[in-house]
């Protein structure tokens, strides 16, 4: 586990944050009022159920939908009102990986590629630089220079969250945006990805904001978490002091949830998860 | 929903502003002298001096715009060449012509393509199915003017069914007060012109709806079956009720909506089709004077008749859409909203 | 923050099409439609199918491959027959058009009154015009200026749809909705008329005939291509290129377009037999190539006066048309199944 400095500056400030979708009398707010920062070299949990808004949450964080009110801020540039530079520096160095693997990765382009467009539109390396850095990213993620050369959909959903996460990293960030990175993969592989990513983490000192619907998942990864319900931040705290001592009710029964449809069988996948992890990162 | 209507109602009035502006630019086009082209092939050198100045040819081209935008707006389109009267008056005369066809066509395609369609989706797969889909494959791709020629030949010289041409036989016309034959024999109280208008229209009507006909009724199955597929339905089939009936019931009024979207947005090539079943049953409409007007090179009627058509079709789709919103709460949803599908 | 956000609130999507497609050959080759689909499961991970091969839109070889990929299968013992009669009848028509004039057995112009209005005979397979000309020669020599035209067409109103669409998507959100609502105002007049008015205006030439068709359809294929590329703008692997700090000129060139293209190739095959009825009617009108020339549709306004006494030559141009546009209507069809993502996951 990675022992952070105490007094450490935030680096990602959300503030006030306000999504609505729908026009006239039809609106539904997505997200509201929601407030956390992200500081320096922490891993922030960003957790609830599935439609809580967190997705709606970190796509206006990067500019993929357009918040209503509230302010973003990272490092003292104002994400809402960014000038031509702003924008190039926050592109470089915050970098994001989505969800679903399975449609993040553009079809029609190699691994090569992929991995390699990050440094192409944030960096000036020169073609074989790029090259280097893209075979040696891809080794660090677990993948051999072997597959440059091949398409997305020669690999499993595992490997192509490798990918994803060789090409958020192969610029050098500062900061991952994670948006459930591994709910969509086999449970046999998401240890192995959280395991990848807890790695990442720690060798290149990245601040990570790591969304998940479930509290298990995140339990071993992050410092501090928020909790998120119907678009309502209602309880955010410190992981001994969220897993520990809960406040709130929601926060309570997400800590109690169990599926439904296979209660013993998921709990024994979550348990072992949860052992892999842990042998991983002991 | 009033917003909306504003909305829609502003569109259309832009959408004439720029058939205006289009035609104007299509005069332009005309290569060589558009004055002489204005007067005629047969006009004299005097005929073509006036022409120009008519037409304003000296003047600067926004100077000329304007103008061209005042008159139209006023009703005056020029003077065609070869009737020598204003475009405008020859274009009253036919667009009731043209209207009167596509709405019984409309109608026919209505009448024929939603059970045809709605058998096709209750006996799925089976031999009517098969057969109705290669139907609409066929109808889909016929040109309308071969067809009308065929079933002309067919049904009207050969085996006499049908009148062969025309809006009404010799002296059984009802007298003209909308132009719109059967709406003037139902004035009138005359059956029998009624009976005589309507059989004039039943071949071109039925050309004409041919290639729509496979469109509404592909629609028409294919939502069925998407009905059918329902749990609503398997529930209500379920507890005994009969599959076709839920079909009926339920399928067809969901299906309602879009067979009306579809018609909206087959008006303006079913306006264009009209013209050229016209021409082979002479139905003295826009098509027929459009004809005549282009084999004239009367170039500045052809234009006429162009603005006439897109202010005409640009009513009536505006008609559609605000019938649709009257009927349809979900498209009126989606338009106050403004939220994408 | 730019334009380029998936963004609720715009106009309503333009419906790509009304019906469903695949159902045709579902429907007259079930189990073919069935096999057809456990092939291309082999190797492919649910989410891509349809994307077996690299392609770089727009290049030659770029459109080879969509087409050979759309195209693959379709002789194969597995395609469904219509599938397969409509590539074979698309094949023909496009062989006639290229050697339709040498294979000729009359001089198709040369008019021999004496000759005129024959029947269907051995030395006239589809009879004489009232001119005394052979119409299957007539009907084959025809054949190129009429389908080529028509191909043409397509093209160009797709290269331009293509490229104006690229523009709006790159431009800010009022130029976008600028141009799209120019093409709405555009499209304000039925093809056939505006088409009809411009080449009135231009003068009776195949040329100003093709022109004319161009400058009436390309705002509905841009209307058509700028969905397209909505969609696939909409798509996260656009959205992750985004985040990585592409440009919206990178996007649209190396993710938006390239994904794009396989929809595009659907549409404009679509479209090729709506081109060829449009022409025919134009032609029927009197607007299209002068007289001499044996345009299909002005072949069968040429012999409409005769129909009582010479049924042959208005029915057999009439026929040819119907075939051809049939032809690739079904091609078209069978095309997008096989091309189309949406379809193909279903
Ligand atoms: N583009 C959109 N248009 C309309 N509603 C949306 C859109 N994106 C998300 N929503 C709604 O916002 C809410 C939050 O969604 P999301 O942020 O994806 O939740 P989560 O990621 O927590 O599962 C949901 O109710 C969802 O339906
Ligand atoms: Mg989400």
């Amino acid at each position: 586990m990675s022992s952070q400095p105490l007094a450490s500056r935030p680096l990602l400030t959300v503030d006030g944050l306000v999504k609505r979708f729908g026009s006239g009398n039809r609106t539904h707010t997505a997200v509201d009022k929601v407030s956390f920062e992200l500081r320096a070299g922490e891993v922030l949990g960003l957790v609830g159920e599935s439609g809580s808004g967190k997705s709606t949450t970190v796509r206006c964080l990067m500019g993929l939908e357009r918040p209503d009110a509230g302010t973003l801020d990272y490092d003292g540039i104002n994400l809402r009102r960014l000038t031509y530079a702003q924008q190039r520096r926050f592109r470089s160095e915050v970098q994001m990986v989505f969800q679903d693997p399975y449609s993040s990765l553009n079809p029609r382009m190699t691994i090569g590629r992929i991995v390699a467009e990050p440094l192409r539109v944030n960096t000036k390396l020169s073609s074989s630089a790029r090259r280097d850095r893209v075979v040696e990213m891809l080794e660090l993620v677990g993948l051999g220079a072997e597959h440059l050369d091949r398409y997305p959909r020669s690999f499993s959903g595992g490997q192509r969250q490798r990918i994803a996460i060789a090409r958020a990293l192969v610029s050098g960030p500062r900061v991952l945006v994670c948006d459930e990175p591994v709910s969509a993969l086999d449970v046999s592989v998401q240890a192995q990805v959280l395991n990848l990513l807890k790695d990442m983490q720690e060798k290149l000192s990245l601040s990570v904001l790591f969304i998940a619907h479930d509290l298990a998942v995140v339990r071993y990864l992050c410092d501090r978490l928020v909790i998120l319900q119907n678009g309502v931040a209602v309880e955010q705290g410190s992981r001994d002091e969220v897993y520990g001592d809960p406040q709130h009710p929601y926060t309570r029964a997400l800590l109690e949830a169990v599926p439904r449809a296979d209660p013993a069988g998921e709990r024994m996948r979550r348990q072992s998860r949860l052992e892999l992890i842990e042998t991983r990162t002991a | 929903m009033a917003i909306y209507v504003a909305k829609r109602v502003g569109l259309a009035i832009l959408s004439v502003w720029g058939i205006i502006t289009i035609v104007f630019f299509l005069t332009k086009l005309i290569p060589g002298d558009a004055a002489r082209v204005a007067a005629g092939r047969t006009a004299t050198a005097d005929q073509i001096a006036q022409a120009r100045e008519r037409l304003g040819l000296d003047k600067p081209v926004l100077e000329q715009y304007a103008d061209f935008l005042a008159r139209a707006v006023r009703g005056d389109l020029g003077q065609s060449a070869s009737t020598h009267q204003n475009v405008v008056t020859d274009l009253s005369q036919t667009v009731p012509v043209t209207l009167q066809l596509v709405l019984v066509a409309m109608l026919f395609t209505i009448v024929i393509a939603v059970p045809l369609g709605t058998l096709a989706a209750a006996l799925r797969d089976k031999a009517p199915d098969v057969a109705a889909r290669i139907l609409f494959v066929l109808s889909g791709g016929v040109p309308v003017f071969w067809l009308a020629i065929l079933l002309q030949w067919l049904f009207a010289s050969n085996l006499g069914w049908f009148p062969i041409s025309g809006s009404n036989a010799f002296g059984a016309a009802p007298p003209d007060v909308t132009g719109f034959t059967l709406v003037d024999s139902a004035i009138a109280g005359d059956p029998a012109a009624f009976a005589d208008s309507f059989e004039h229209l039943v071949l071109p009507a039925l050309a004409l709806s041919a290639p729509f006909l496979s469109t509404v009724a592909r629609n028409v199955r294919s939502n069925l079956i998407g009905a059918l597929d329902t749990d609503y339905v398997a529930f209500a089939v379920s507890k005994g009720a009969k599959p076709f009936r839920v079909v009926v019931h339920h399928g067809l009024r969901s299906t309602f909506g879009s067979t009306l979207t579809i018609i909206g947005m087959q008006l303006g090539w079913m306006m264009g089709a009209a013209l050229l079943v016209e021409t082979v049953f002479a139905l003295p409409g826009i098509g027929v004077y459009l004809n005549q007007a282009v084999l004239n090179q009367d170039t500045f009627a052809v234009l006429g008749c162009v603005l006439v058509i897109g202010v005409v079709f640009t009513v009536a789709s505006l008609v559609v859409d605000l019938i649709q919103i009257g009927t349809d709460p979900r498209v009126r949803a989606s338009y106050t909203t403004g939220a994408t599908a | 923050m730019t334009s380029l956000t998936r963004n609720p609130g715009a106009e309503p999507e333009p419906a790509l099409e009304p019906e469903p497609g695949p159902e045709r050959s579902r429907l007259l080759e079930p189990a073919a439609e069935a096999e057809r689909e456990s092939i291309d499961a082999e190797f492919v991970p649910a989410g891509t199918r349809g994307y077996r091969r690299v392609n770089e839109w727009l290049t030659p070889a770029g459109l080879g491959a969509g087409i050979s990929r759309g195209l693959r299968g379709l002789f194969g013992r597995r395609a469904p027959i219509v599938d397969r009669i409509a590539i074979v009848i698309v094949l023909a028509l496009v062989v006639v058009a290229i050697i339709g004039p040498f294979i000729a057995p009359y001089d198709p112009y040369l008019a021999q009154p004496v000759d005129a209005l024959l029947p269907p005979s051995a030395a006239h397979w589809m009879g004489t015009d009232d001119a005394g000309r052979d119409v299957l020669s007539r009907l084959l020599t025809g054949a190129g200026t009429t389908l080529l035209a028509a191909i043409a067409v397509v093209v160009l109103t797709t290269v331009i749809g293509v490229v104006v669409a690229s523009i709006a998507a790159l431009s800010p959100r009022a130029v976008d909705t600028v141009i799209m609502r120019v093409c709405d105002i555009a499209m304000a007049l039925p093809a056939m008329v505006l088409a009809l008015g411009i080449a009135a205006a231009l003068g009776p030439s195949l040329g100003s005939v093709v022109v004319a068709m161009v400058i009436a359809m390309w705002p509905g294929t841009t209307r058509l291509v700028r969905g397209i590329l909505r969609v696939t703008m909409s798509s996260a692997y656009v959205e992750s290129a985004r985040v990585t700090g592409v440009s919206k000129a990178g996007l649209l060139a190396r993710h938006v377009l390239p994904n794009s293209m396989d929809s595009v190739y659907v549409q404009a095959s679509m479209e090729i037999s709506g081109a060829i009825v449009l022409m025919a009617g134009l032609a029927y009108l009197g607007v299209g190539a002068p007289p001499p020339s044996a345009d299909w549709g002005a072949m069968v306004a040429q012999g409409r006066e005769y129909i009582t006494t010479a049924w042959w030559v208005t029915t057999f141009p009439g026929l040819a048309i119907t075939i051809a546009a049939i032809a690739f209507g079904l091609l078209g069809d069978a095309i997008r199944v096989r091309l189309d993502p949406s379809l193909r996951r279903r």
